[in-house]
């Protein structure tokens, strides 16, 4: 494996914006095949004090040894077949109302990003969880102005929200944004209905999709297991996630 | 006579019959440790496909039909709720 100048490695700043939050951050994006070193990682620290950078995020496929702070989670990438996914998750009859989201619903999927899986902010004590479910909300509207046709909301028979979810698309492939279930509809039947639901979106929308992916923490165990029955695999592609604060 | 001809008659047939699937379908083992009150996901005998199976068993062989909001944990878990939400449902038929 390759080390690296970390010099030629790009801060990427971005601005964390939300009503609790607000500050200056960054991500550097470790290329395949490079490893850096705790002395890389000071190096990048200092850039990020010189541009004023509050939150550093490095992710890098290799863990960086002899650090003394633990990654903030492994993020693991999943593909499958289209066709083969589409095939198994189709085995169980539709049972929900799910429809597609539109502009007006905002207030019923902050009701469920409530219950939604911890995630590596969630994990970080230096954000709180009004913070991070303020974000999470921020990024779904994002991806969601991109892809407005492949996200869906699932409702019970009292019109509640039980289920919402998101999937983005690049050429080939249809991935598996997120999806946040109530915790008593987590049984897999409601799962179902979203995922079949944005295939046939994803699908309908270009026909030329050959893969379903998506990223899953390794920590998740009931995220793997659900992805991994209807045919998706660990491709190998991982970042470990690490954080620092100024 | 076809198993799903098999007229059922009490919460205990109805019993026999979701074990003998759970044993088969899922290698489980009832016992000491896996009762009829055992919550089968937390147990780690059924997962969401394992979930998505038996709901269709059930209501083939009970000749029932399962609403999307009675799908949850608290009526399908263990395979006493199981037998208390099917007769219900056979009782109301």
């Amino acid at each position: 494996m390759l080390k690296t100048d970390c010099n030629q490695l790009a801060l990427e700043v971005v601005k964390f914006d939300t009503e609790h939050f607000g500050f200056r951050c960054a991500t550097v994006n470790v290329p395949a095949g490079v490893v850096i070193t705790p002395d890389a990682v000071d190096e990048l620290k200092s850039r990020a004090r010189v541009e004023n950078i509050k939150f550093l995020t490095v992710m890098s496929r290799s863990a960086i040894l002899n650090l003394e702070q633990h990654s903030h989670g492994v993020l693991s990438e999943y593909i499958a077949p289209f066709e083969e996914v589409r095939n198994r998750a189709s085995v169980f009859p539709r049972r929900f109302h799910v429809e597609p989201f539109n502009d007006n619903n905002w207030k019923d999927v902050v009701q469920l990003t409530k219950f939604r899986s911890s995630n590596r902010f969630s994990k970080d004590s230096h954000f709180d969880e009004a913070a991070v479910f303020e974000h999470k909300v921020k990024l779904f509207r994002l991806q969601w102005q991109r892809f407005p046709k492949l996200a869906y909301l699932a409702y019970s028979k009292q019109s509640e929200p039980v289920g919402f979810h998101i999937c983005v698309r690049d050429k080939y492939a249809v991935n598996q944004y997120d999806m946040v279930v109530r915790p008593d509809y987590r049984t897999g039947t409601l799962a179902f209905d979203l995922i079949n639901a944005g295939l046939k979106a994803a699908y309908h929308d270009d026909n030329s999709v050959k893969l379903v992916s998506t990223r899953i923490y390794d920590d998740n165990g009931q995220a793997v297991r659900f992805f991994s029955k209807l045919g998706l695999k660990r491709n190998g592609s991982e970042f470990n996630y690490y954080h620092f604060w100024f | 006579m076809e198993a799903n001809s098999t007229i059922i008659t009490s919460g205990s047939d109805i019993a026999d019959e979701v074990r003998a699937y759970i044993a088969d379908h899922f290698l489980a083992d009832f016992g000491p440790d896996l009762n009829y009150d055992t919550d089968l996901f937390v147990a780690g005998v059924i997962d969401s496909f394992g979930f998505a199976e038996l709901v269709v068993f059930l209501e083939k062989r009970f000749n029932v039909h399962f609403e999307g909001e009675e799908l949850t944990a608290d009526n399908l878990n263990t395979v006493s709720n199981m037998v208390n939400t099917i007769r219900k449902k056979l009782d109301a038929s």
